[in-house]
């Protein structure tokens, strides 16, 4: 991992199109911000990593499991 | 037509007929061509295959049809992904996961967002919801209710 030191106000550019900023730091906590293109999608890591890890599972369908899914779907009808 | 290999067999389609992804899904950036199976969104379940890696599939369900107050209006981003404008139709879809105790849960914090124009979709992140991305499935209070998705119109 590249490692860079910046003090707030400072920043730096990823490629000709990504500017990062160092915004202003309280208590521990930084503010950044970032200027890219709007196609660029841009995500809090813990929350890119949740949804990575969820398409994850929810994209290893089997025969199986969906025959398993049916039956989950068809018991909570039952179930009323 | 094309034939692919699937984890629920071969499947023919037609490569003219598929539901593009521009950007693919988070964690499947690569994978951008679906198709949908059994053959329309008439069903309270339906999968998206892709076609470009025969071992993924999703499975899709409408969230509205279990989650009355779930509003999720698609931002500038993805309208311009999508190729359409207020007033357009589309459909609001969630992946469905079976989890381990065989709960059915739905990724309501990172929707689907589907427009049979021009037959695109998008993952959606809500990076600030109270949603969860594994939601359980409520009991239904009929379970006769039609289900499946219903088109909505983009806000002007």
């Amino acid at each position: 991992m590249l490692v860079i030191t910046r003090k707030v106000g400072e920043g730096f550019v990823i490629g000709d199109d990504i500017v990062v900023q160092v915004l202003s730091e309280q208590d521990g906590r930084v503010r950044i911000g970032i200027e890219a293109p709007r196609e660029m999608p841009i995500f809090r890591q813990e929350v890119y990593e949740r949804i990575r890890e969820e398409n994850k599972e929810a994209s290893q369908w089997s025969a199986q499991g969906l025959s398993a899914l049916t039956q989950a779907m068809g018991q909570t009808k039952e179930e009323q | 037509m094309t034939t692919i290999e699937t984890r629920f067999g071969s499947i023919d389609y037609d490569p003219q007929n598929t539901v593009t992804f521009p950007e693919g899904l988070i964690g499947f950036t690569h994978l951008r061509e679906f198709i949908v199976l059994p053959k329309e969104m008439t069903e309270p379940l339906f999968g998206l295959q892709s076609v470009e890696d025969g071992r993924v599939a999703f499975m899709l369900a409408s969230p509205v049809q279990y989650f009355s107050d779930y509003h999720v209006m698609p931002g500038k981003r993805e309208l311009d992904i999508l190729g359409i404008a207020p007033g357009d139709e589309f459909f609001l879809l969630a992946t469905v996961t079976l989890q381990e105790d065989q709960q059915v849960t739905l990724n309501l914090a990172a929707p689907i967002i589907y427009t049979p124009k021009t037959d695109r979709a998008v993952q959606m992140v809500l990076e600030t919801t109270e949603y969860s991305s594994r939601t359980p499935l409520p009991f239904r209070e009929n379970a006769d209710d039609g289900a499946a998705p219903e088109a909505q119109t983009v806000n002007g």
